[in-house]
Formats: C-alpha cells, structure tokens, sequence
C-alpha cells in the first residue's frame, strides 16, 4: 500500500513538474538561457502606444544573470548605464548625484514567459520556422490565445535559446512593442568590474526612499505594500493626468506585475470596468481622503488581500 | 297667473328702491381686479422662471454627470495603459530601462563626449 502511495506521489509530482516547465526542447533552453545566456549585442526596443511610437538602440552585455546597459550617443538617454548583479539593479545617470537602486529585473520576463508556456489551457504555442537575425539562424515560437489572437512572437537562437527579437500584442491583437538584436557577439570578453555595483553605497537610492520623498514632496501618504507579500518594490514615480497628480508604484514578483495608484479621491470602490475589459483585475478604495487603486493580471480577491496589507509608514 | 297678479307683481318690482352699488365699491371692485390679475401675471412669471432654473439646473447635472462619466472613463483607461505599459516594459526591456524610466540625459551630462575628446586627446 505503501508502494502505491509513493508511486502515485512520484507520478504526480513529475507531472506538477512537466506542467512547469515547457515539454518543446527549444523553448526550455530559452527559459535556461535566461540565466546562463553570454553574449555582447547592439539591440533596439520599441514601444508603442496608440500613434506614439518609441525607439531606443542599446548595448547589451550579458553574463549569466548579470547584465550591463548602455545607451549610445544619439539616443536621448545617451550616457545612462543599467547594471545588473543578479541580485540587485543600479541606474547611473550622468548629471545625477544619487544612483537609482532596486530588485533585479533580469528573470522578471522570463518568469512571466514561464507562466504563459504552463497555462496551456489558455494559450497554444507553435513553432515554426524564422528568418535569420543578426546573422544568426532562428525558429519561430509563436503563442496565441484561445481565439487565436497572438499574443507574443519569439525569434530564437536554438543552439543557444537566445531570444533575438521579440514581440508583443495586447488583449485585442494591437501591438505594444518589440525588441530586436542588430549585432550580437557570443563569445564576449568582459572586464572583472563590469557588472560590479556602481558608486559608493551611500550614493544609492532605494525605492522606498524615493517614494518617502515624493509623498512628502507632492503631498501623498507614504503608503505601500509591504515586504512578505511576495511583490517587491520595483519602481515609483509622480505623473500627471487629467488635472491630477498620480503616484504611481509598480511591484513585481514571480512573473507577475502589480501597479499601485494613489491620486486625489475620486469616490470609486470596487473593481473597475475597463481593466476587466482590457483583460485585468483591479480593485479601488478610499482612505484617509485619498484613492487607491491596484491594477493587476491576478485575480480580484487577491488585489483585495493586498489592499488589506497597504502600510502607511 | 292671471293678468291682474301679473300686474301687481309688475308694480311691486317698479316700487322696488333702486339699488346701483356705490362708486367707492366700484373702485375697490376694480382694484381688486387688477390686483387679481397682477398676482396671477407675477405667479406665471416665477413658475416659469423656476422652470427654466429647473431645467438649466437638470441640463447642468445631466452634462456634469456626462462630463464626470467620460472624465472617469479617461482615468481609468489611462491607468490601464500606463499598467499595460509596464507589463510590456518588463517584457521587452528586461533588466534595461523602461519608458517609465526614460529621462533624457541633461545636456552637457554625456559622459561619452568627453570620453570620445580624452580618447582622440590620446
């Protein structure tokens, strides 16, 4: 009896396990290369929103988890540097006496990647081939909801599972941005201070420091959702809109993104209509004569759970 | 009735005392009248001026309502694409900054500059 009891649990383990992880060989590699990629590549990314289209060309240097980030003259970010330890991110911008320090970001994508492969009740993936890119040879992996509306294309290099270029669509087909290498070197040196932390400890600015200073600069609490959710402060920043000034703050945590709003009251509770029809959840409340609102791909009752966590300190 | 009752009613009417009402009623009658008529022309002025405050005062709210409805509506679909935003960002940007990120370098802050001049200065 015993026997059977442990076979059923070695059965439905690797089956938990074979759920996680994608059963198509290319697209393990391409999870894998995420943390084990090297290489050195010129790549541009591009945004778009509505008319606004954005472009940025960067240079990308990878080592394992660990990443360096410049941007090249030309480019409006020109001088800025993005470093990686795996562990930590840190941006250098020149002019700027306070070096911005947060969570690393590097598996982020492919977290939220992983997520899309296992829900393969909702998406279907199908790979095919692709043309060359940045002189490299390439498959295509193409991943589509259930109606058929692709949601992302990947361009990868199968001997090293490197994605080379990548696009992305929103809920009803429009497409939100992509990112495609121009030149790529696969055998990179690098210097042994490359992906070392920037600057003087003193000089590094935390996210939550940032956010202590412009709620006290703008007038917002310092509300914020603490450490033990599972989510990590990643960014925050004030933006205007419609009259308003808006503290935006956006987590992360295991592939998925949560975005925290607080603005002047605008008298709404609940869920709201067009993120339901965007494809998300959200969830609004009032306190202490402020709106809050968290917009997120989880579901409502867990936006609730963490509306219930915010600490004002 | 005969004609002589008819006559006798005939001269008790004639005898009756002549009863014209009086100028000072007359005039008190006719104040009253136009006073009457004065009310009743003031009365139709203030319903319709309530009326038309009613109206412009329902029109106001409807347009508020209408106004706060698409002000809502813009919000909250600015909120969303700005959440959309950093979705994609994490995706296509990875570790890299993101356009929630983006603050063009300052002029003169272009370490490159003076990189490339110390370089060629070489």
């Amino acid at each position: 009896m015993r026997w059977v009891l442990s076979l059923v649990l070695v059965v439905a383990c690797s089956l938990a396990g074979a759920q996680a992880e994608p059963a198509d060989p290319l697209l393990r590699r391409v999870l894998e290369a995420g943390r084990k990629a090297r290489y050195a590549g010129e790549r541009t990314v591009e945004y778009r929103r509505g008319l606004d289209r954005r472009v940025q060309t960067e240079l990308v240097f990878k080592d394992g988890p660990r990443y360096r980030i410049e941007y090249l003259p030309g480019s409006p970010l020109a001088g800025q540097v993005v470093i990686e330890d795996g562990q930590r991110r840190w941006v250098v911008r020149p002019g700027e006496a306070a070096i911005e320090e947060g969570p690393a970001r590097g598996d982020d994508s492919l977290a939220r990647l992983r997520l899309l492969l296992a829900d393969r009740w909702r998406f279907t993936t199908t790979v095919g081939d692709g043309e060359p890119i940045a002189g490299l040879p390439t498959r295509r992996v193409e991943i589509a909801d259930e109606r058929g509306i692709v949601v992302q294309r990947l361009w990868v290099h199968p001997p090293t599972g490197i994605v080379l270029r990548r696009e992305l669509f929103g809920p009803a087909g429009g497409k939100l941005g992509s990112f495609e290498f121009r030149r790529i070197d696969l055998q990179p040196r690098f210097g042994s201070d490359e992906f070392e932390a920037p600057g003087k400890p003193e000089a590094r600015r935390g996210p939550f420091l940032r956010l202590r200073e412009l709620a006290s600069a703008e007038g917002f609490l310092p509300a914020h959702l603490p450490s033990g959710t599972g989510f990590v402060l990643d960014s925050v920043e004030v933006r205007p809109l419609l009259g308003r000034r808006v503290l935006m703050q956006v987590y992360r945590g295991g592939g998925r993104v949560v975005t925290l709003y607080q603005l002047p009251s605008i008298g709404r509770s609940g869920p709201m209509r067009i993120a339901r029809q965007a494809g998300l959840n959200s969830y609004a409340w009032q306190r202490d004569g402020r709106s809050f609102l968290l917009i997120s791909g989880m579901p409502e009752e867990r936006l609730r759970e963490l509306a219930d966590r915010l600490v004002v300190r | 009735m005969s004609d002589r009752e008819n006559r006798a009613v005939r001269e008790w009417i004639r005898q009756l005392p002549e009863d014209e009402p009086g100028l000072a009623w007359r005039a008190s009658l006719n104040e009253r009248l136009a006073r009457e008529a004065r009310g009743r022309g003031g009365r139709s002025v203030h319903l319709a001026g309530a009326s038309t405050a009613l109206a412009v005062a329902a029109s106001l709210a409807v347009w508020f309502v209408i106004q706060r409805g698409g002000t809502d509506a813009r919000l909250e679909a600015e909120l969303v694409a700005w959440h959309q935003s950093a979705v994609a960002a994490t995706d296509l940007a990875g570790p890299g900054l993101s356009p929630i990120e983006w603050r063009a370098t300052p002029v003169g802050g272009n370490p490159w500059r003076s990189a490339e001049e110390d370089l060629e200065a070489l």
